[in-house]
């Protein structure tokens, strides 16, 4: 499903986070976007999501995006009492998808019949993320898909976006794991300023790395003393 | 300022905010509340003679408030040891303070003195599932808010069972009759806060479907709750089964009205005029034929926002 976005703005009071923001998603295709904390990733994908009113158009191939959306949140929230498998439960009735067979569909061996909310972080995140899954999105925001995970998890995690692209699904990441882009992205744009900076194509990942760790690190640790 | 104080101090500021965020001046809550509590007090005594016992109970579940385990291991991890005992010992002492005054005033020493040993023995207490198994419902099927609330007041609901029970062994009909009601209301609870707007977003329906739906989920749930006393309680008392019906008729159009009222103003709370015109609805039922069609009016225009 392809997605374009013309002139998305959004504001907080007088502070503009994001402020024009044109991007044009095609199907298949794995986007990664970098910024650093607090440059307004999140606030993007809420208003993508259209859970943040806006400025500009947001514009899905065949109608509703938000219908066909997987929003994979950085860090879900699940009520007291209520277990892994009524958690899916209520995500797939929610889109009207089929709820049975979950045991078998659960792949990251979760304990469904605990309560959600005693989940370790990576766990919360993998059921959250199977949430959307059995949902057959046809778009997908991943914000921070690999937080908390173990070793095994992120290597599944990682396969699971490369098969939801080879099944022509479109894909939005954020990480704050530069390695895990670079893995499974076909494009990275770069947010800073409430505006696209860069984007930046596979043959340029590593430049952008490196980009990122002289601006990240750069000399100015020299002011920390640590002995 | 020690870290003592400062919590405290972080406590009072809470609670200003808090009462900001009502859109109300907090000095209307400060003074209003202490007069409102007294006048509570005084009217409840003057009504009747177990006043005293419903006071101390009341007084209990104010302190149970302060012991959600989730809650008392923030205090844990942020505080030393004697600090932490210091903070659960002064704000139990806190809590306690209006009803041991008004104890005072009534010069009831033993009830001052009981209040003093309950606050001392909840200092340890803690409240809330560490457990890892959950707690089976019939209510799995339609996530999320009668499988929760169930979980959260299953001990209420006992009790309420057990009352039925009691009435119906003693022969008072109001009082079994008096139990459907507090299941009801109990269920009603359930839609008290508002879940995160992912939950709702997440739904591929119209409002006006997704409402519907919320109302049908809560609707047939209530029933699963409540048909055994229903039944339970037309059999034993056959005279009373129009009072049992009528009972029951307002029941399902108080849980309709709690879930409507949710969504009027989902993610935020009800406004106070909208809290008001449920309040006099409970009190009045035939009210409900209004009330039900606005707020239904209402959460519908403010959902289509989302949905």
């Amino acid at each position: 499903m392809n997605v374009e976005v013309f002139q998305l703005t959004k504001s907080f009071g007088r502070e503009d986070v994001l402020k024009g923001i044109d991007l044009d998603f095609r199907t298949g295709q794995v986007y990664g976007l970098v910024g650093q904390n607090g440059a307004g990733k999140t606030t993007f994908f809420n208003c993508l999501a259209g859970l943040e009113k806006h400025g500009g158009k947001v514009l899905a191939e065949g109608g509703i995006l938000k219908d066909r959306l997987g929003f994979l949140q950085t860090e879900p929230y699940f009520p007291s009492r209520l277990t892994g498998r009524e958690y899916l439960r209520l995500f797939c009735k929610a889109r009207g998808v089929p709820d049975g067979d979950l045991d078998e569909r659960n792949v990251f061996d979760l304990p469904l019949d605990r309560y959600a909310q005693q989940y370790s972080t990576g766990m919360k995140k993998k059921l959250s993320l199977l949430a959307v899954l059995l949902q057959k999105n046809e778009f997908f925001i991943l914000d921070e898909p690999f937080n908390g995970v173990d070793i095994h998890s992120a290597l599944l995690i990682s396969e699971i976006i490369r098969r939801l692209k080879n099944e022509k699904k479109t894909i939005l990441i954020s990480s704050h794991i530069f390695s895990t882009l670079k893995e499974t992205c076909d494009v990275i744009h770069v947010l800073d300023g409430g505006k696209i900076a860069e984007t930046i194509g596979k043959n340029d990942f590593d430049r952008l790395e490196r980009d990122m760790a002289a601006f990240a690190v750069g000399n100015r640790l020299d002011v920390l003393r640590f002995s | 300022m020690t870290a003592l104080s400062y919590f405290f101090h972080l406590q009072v500021k809470r609670m200003h905010r808090t009462i900001g965020d009502w859109g109300l001046n907090p000095w209307l809550i400060y003074i209003g509340a202490p007069l409102l509590f007294a006048g509570g007090s005084v009217a409840l005594f003057s009504r009747t003679a177990y006043a005293s016992c419903i006071y101390v109970g009341i007084a209990a579940a104010a302190l149970l408030q302060l012991c959600s385990s989730t809650r008392l291991r923030f205090l844990r991890q942020v505080f030393d040891r004697p600090t932490y005992w210091r903070i659960r010992m002064l704000e139990n002492m806190l809590m306690i303070v209006p009803f041991m005054v008004f104890f005072l005033c009534r010069v009831e020493a033993w009830f001052v003195l009981g209040l003093l040993v309950l606050a001392v023995a909840a200092v340890p207490l803690r409240m809330g599932s560490a457990g890892t198994t959950a707690l089976p419902t019939p209510f799995s099927g339609h996530p999320f808010e009668f499988a929760v609330g169930f979980r959260t007041s299953v001990g209420v609901l006992l009790v309420a069972y057990v009352l039925m029970v009691v009435g119906i062994w003693v022969g008072n009909g109001h009082l079994s009759i008096a139990t459907l009601l507090l299941v009801v209301l109990v269920c009603a609870n359930y839609y008290a806060w508002s879940e995160p707007l992912l939950y709702v977003w997440v739904y591929r329906l119209t409002p006006r479907s997704f409402l519907w739906l919320k109302v049908k989920t809560a609707c047939r749930y209530l029933t699963i709750v409540l048909l055994p006393m229903v039944l339970a309680v037309a059999c034993f008392f056959p005279d009373k089964w129009l009072i049992v019906l009528a009972v029951v008729a307002v029941g399902y159009g108080y849980i309709a009205l709690a879930v409507l009222a949710k969504y009027t103003a989902f993610p935020r709370g009800v406004s106070i005029p909208q809290g008001i015109l449920m309040a006099v609805s409970l009190v009045l039922p035939p009210l409900l034929l209004v009330s039900i069609p606005y707020f239904f009016r209402q959460a519908k225009n403010n959902i289509s926002l989302i949905l």
